[in-house]
């Protein structure tokens, strides 16, 4: 048996948009809310505040052509309100959003290939060098 | 469920490595609190954290892993994005973490009756990512939580440490296989006891030096067990997990030593 899940995406949003977007993912079918897709945080030396967040996860090219259509202003027929957010709000989010698309197999070293060309590293947490 | 899954392990081992399966079970036998994720189960694993859409095929992502051990601690993830990926060679099967925001949590698991636990945690980082990588943590931090243990491999030290805590602060109160890069594979193999001061860990069959330093006092909690992210929120695992056993009780050979070999063979690692 195969796969339907057979994309790696890594998405990148920045802070600002970080609310917007995860309600986004939750519209899409791709969370529930309030949303955490966008987890990690991310800024150009590690430090705080975070200026962007990212995630990545395994996709099906269904969602990917979900994305893709709502790029071109092709919105999803969803009931926006029911996920705290309007039509008019979608399009910014995804001008935006940093999409990088593989296929599933080369999911080693995606999400850091992306940050690297973004030129962003995770945040790190506050607990300083010791994990303890 | 369980019967297929067993029915599957079964008809991959051999006689010796029959006995071995027959031992987890054994650990949970007297209503033991504790946990049993295996990833070799496929018939324990959803996509959804619902538990409605089967794990069935390499590639699938992980919502829902199911607790072999009785207790219903059953280990998941609403956040599709969030989900690791089950993946298998044919021959071994695994969970795989993106080293970015895959990650799985239980419910609450109450140990507030025991300060004695055993952890088994098998895991293969892949890559030499982040400052750490949190393989198995009970509490969102145990720096911030009494009663609390974790696996992990440090960067800084470049320790695989195995922690549990009383009252006192978690520091140096650790069992460690130092100076290890994190790439490779690591089965940690620990028992801890509060009142006793102690946290023992073999690693990959090898004991290494104990933690002896001063736990403070009272029981472990009731904290759920976050597996390959901190808290759901740092220290990314980068790499495989091939399964977690944890359960009350300072477990002692053989029955420690054939769980050990079980969870070796899991991996394809020979001890």
């Amino acid at each position: 048996m195969s796969t339907d899940w057979t994309l790696s995406i890594v998405m990148v949003v920045p802070a600002a948009q970080r609310d917007t977007a995860n309600k986004l993912a939750c519209a899409l079918g791709h969370d529930v809310m309030p949303g955490r897709t966008f987890s990690v945080p991310l800024s150009a030396d590690g430090s705080e505040p975070p200026t962007h967040y990212g995630c990545r996860t395994a996709a099906q090219q269904s969602f990917v052509d979900l994305l893709t259509a709502a790029g071109q202003g092709e919105l999803p027929d969803v009931s926006w309100a029911d996920f705290e957010l309007t039509a008019g709000d979608i399009p910014a989010v995804l001008a935006a959003l940093v999409i990088d698309v593989r296929p599933a197999g080369q999911i080693d070293g995606h999400f850091d290939a992306v940050l690297a060309a973004q030129a962003l590293v995770l945040v790190a947490p506050d607990e300083g060098a010791s994990v303890a | 469920m369980t019967g297929l899954g067993l029915g599957l392990g079964l008809g991959l081992a051999s006689g010796r490595a029959s006995g071995r399966a027959a031992a987890i079970p054994r650990l949970f036998a007297n209503g033991e609190q504790g946990i049993w994720l295996d990833p070799s189960d496929l018939s324990t694993m959803f996509q959804d954290s619902a538990g409605t859409t089967p794990v069935t095929a390499d590639g699938d992502p992980v919502g829902l892993i199911l607790d072999k051990s009785g207790n219903g601690n059953h280990a998941s993830r609403s956040t599709a994005s969030l989900r690791p990926t089950y993946k298998t060679d044919g021959t071994k099967h695994w969970l795989l973490f993106d080293g970015a925001d895959d990650s799985l949590a239980t419910g609450s698991i109450d140990f507030t009756g025991v300060d004695k636990v055993t952890q088994i945690t098998a895991v293969e980082p892949t890559a030499d990512t982040g400052t750490a990588q949190a393989f198995a943590e009970f509490s969102a931090a145990i720096a911030s939580n009494a009663g609390s243990f974790a696996m992990y491999w440090d960067k800084v030290s470049t320790n695989f440490n195995a922690y549990a805590r009383g009252t006192a602060s978690p520091v140096a109160t650790h069992a460690a296989l130092k100076s290890r890069g994190v790439v490779g594979a690591a089965l940690m193999v620990s028992t801890y006891d509060i009142s006793g001061d102690l946290s023992t860990m073999r690693f990959n069959g090898v004991a290494v030096a104990p933690g002896t330093a001063d736990k403070g006092s009272g029981n472990f909690g009731n904290y759920p067990i976050y597996i390959g992210r901190r808290g759901g929120s740092a220290y990314p695992l980068s790499g495989k997990f091939y399964g977690l056993i944890v359960r009350t009780g300072l477990t002692a050979d053989p029955m420690l030593s054939q769980s050990e070999r079980w969870m070796a063979a899991k991996m394809g690692l020979t001890l």
